[in-house]
């Protein structure tokens, strides 16, 4: 059997064959030229920055890059103290193993700094792909979380959720329209529900975003901001039409770097 | 800088709270990925028209080293368009799309640069 990897390559060759000068015609010629375009154009003018809260996505970090997420929120979830909550997330991209890629994180539940740190908390593991389209490619993920908990998250049930995401920009004769969506479902102990979420690029720092889940029939709505290549902030509303699910608000701050 | 982020958030979302419970984070894909993955399948796929000239050789070198956005990375990017066949095949919609892709490479590019020239010219063929 051909793995991805190969697959990819033989695209990608193919590709080649319908942009070089005097190669023969494909059928995706004028696809391909308009990807390869608006790919370069990506790199002289990057897109705007995009960012969904609250639903889960098909990207998974690369081979080398490392993250961390820390969160706060008010919502009225079954942890806490006083109405408030927080988690931590470090995670790492592992790279490609037979044409999967793979993201391992540890999600800390504990986060009181001087007496319960890391005292509880569990992993997570995510394997993703991308398929290529005649339009831009789309990320598909697989994540399974709360493997091997411990303390107050240990013997919960695994959470699996499956997404499919894309990250789009559109060039207009007066700029470009960035915008990223998300498509999933999640299920844990055979209760599942569906998501998407969608997030316009306001600029190359700022995005708004909306994400909707079929359990808890609620919207959550959220702007992310990119502080630079490496820290971004993130503030989501939850319920903030008061559909019936727990309102508050979550601030995440993130860190992504390519490591090693 | 783990720790700065953990702790900026810290201070401004939950100060002097004990913090335990559920998992909340929906962890945002890093800012950078997007970019660099485009750059790298961008890369892969345009190399090999290195073969056509030592000028796209450079531009395809300066690109790797370069930050996206940069006016380096403008000028490779020019370089490259410019050496790319434009298919004699394309529907109006796809003219109409690669018409607004170069209309925002030339917007981008110096109006010194003879790669903007080169922007145009091929804009005004591929009209």
């Amino acid at each position: 059997m051909m793995s991805l990897a190969f697959m990819r390559n033989l695209i990608g060759l193919l590709t080649l064959t319908t942009i070089l000068p005097g190669a023969a015609a494909a059928q995706s010629e004028g696809e391909d030229y308009i990807k390869l375009l608006g790919s370069l154009a990506a790199i002289a003018s990057p897109p705007n920055y995009t960012s969904i809260q609250g639903a889960g996505s098909g990207g998974v970090a690369p081979a080398g890059y490392v993250f961390a997420s820390a969160s706060g929120t008010t919502d009225e979830t079954d942890g806490g103290v006083n109405g408030l909550d927080g988690s931590l997330t470090l995670g790492a991209g592992l790279g490609s193993f037979g044409g999967v890629e793979t993201q391992a994180v540890v999600n800390i539940t504990s986060t009181y700094p001087d007496a319960d740190f890391a005292n509880s908390g569990s992993f997570g593991l995510k394997l993703g792909t991308t398929m290529d389209t005649s339009d831009q490619p789309i990320k598909i993920g697989l994540s399974l979380n709360n493997l091997g908990g411990w303390g107050d998250s240990s013997g919960i049930d695994v959470t699996t959720i499956l997404a499919a995401s894309s990250n789009v920009t559109r060039y207009i004769a007066n700029g470009n329209l960035s915008y990223a969506w998300t498509l999933g479902v999640k299920s844990t102990s055979g209760d599942s529900s569906g998501f998407a979420g969608l997030s316009l690029g306001l600029s190359d720092a700022v995005s708004f975003s909306t994400a909707y889940d079929t359990r808890l029939e609620t919207l959550k709505l959220g702007v992310g901001m990119k502080v630079d290549e490496i820290i971004s902030f993130a503030l989501t509303a939850n319920d903030p039409f008061d559909m019936g699910a727990a309102k508050g608000v979550t601030l995440t701050a993130s860190f992504a770097s390519k490591l090693f | 800088m783990i720790f700065k982020a953990y702790t900026l958030v810290l201070a401004l979302a939950v100060p002097g709270v004990t913090l335990a419970g559920t998992v909340i984070i929906d962890t945002p894909e890093p800012p950078t990925v997007s970019t660099m993955v485009t750059l790298e399948a961008t890369l892969a796929t345009v190399t090999p028209i290195a073969a056509v000239g030592a000028v796209v050789t450079e531009a395809l070198e300066t690109l790797q080293s370069a930050e996206p956005g940069t006016p380096e990375a403008v000028e490779a990017v020019a370089i490259i368009a410019t050496n790319i066949a434009v298919p004699s095949n394309l529907t109006p919609l796809q003219v109409q799309a690669a018409a607004n892709i170069l209309m925002a490479l030339i917007a981008t590019t110096p109006k010194s640069s003879p790669s903007r020239v080169a922007l145009q010219r091929q804009l005004s063929q591929l009209q």
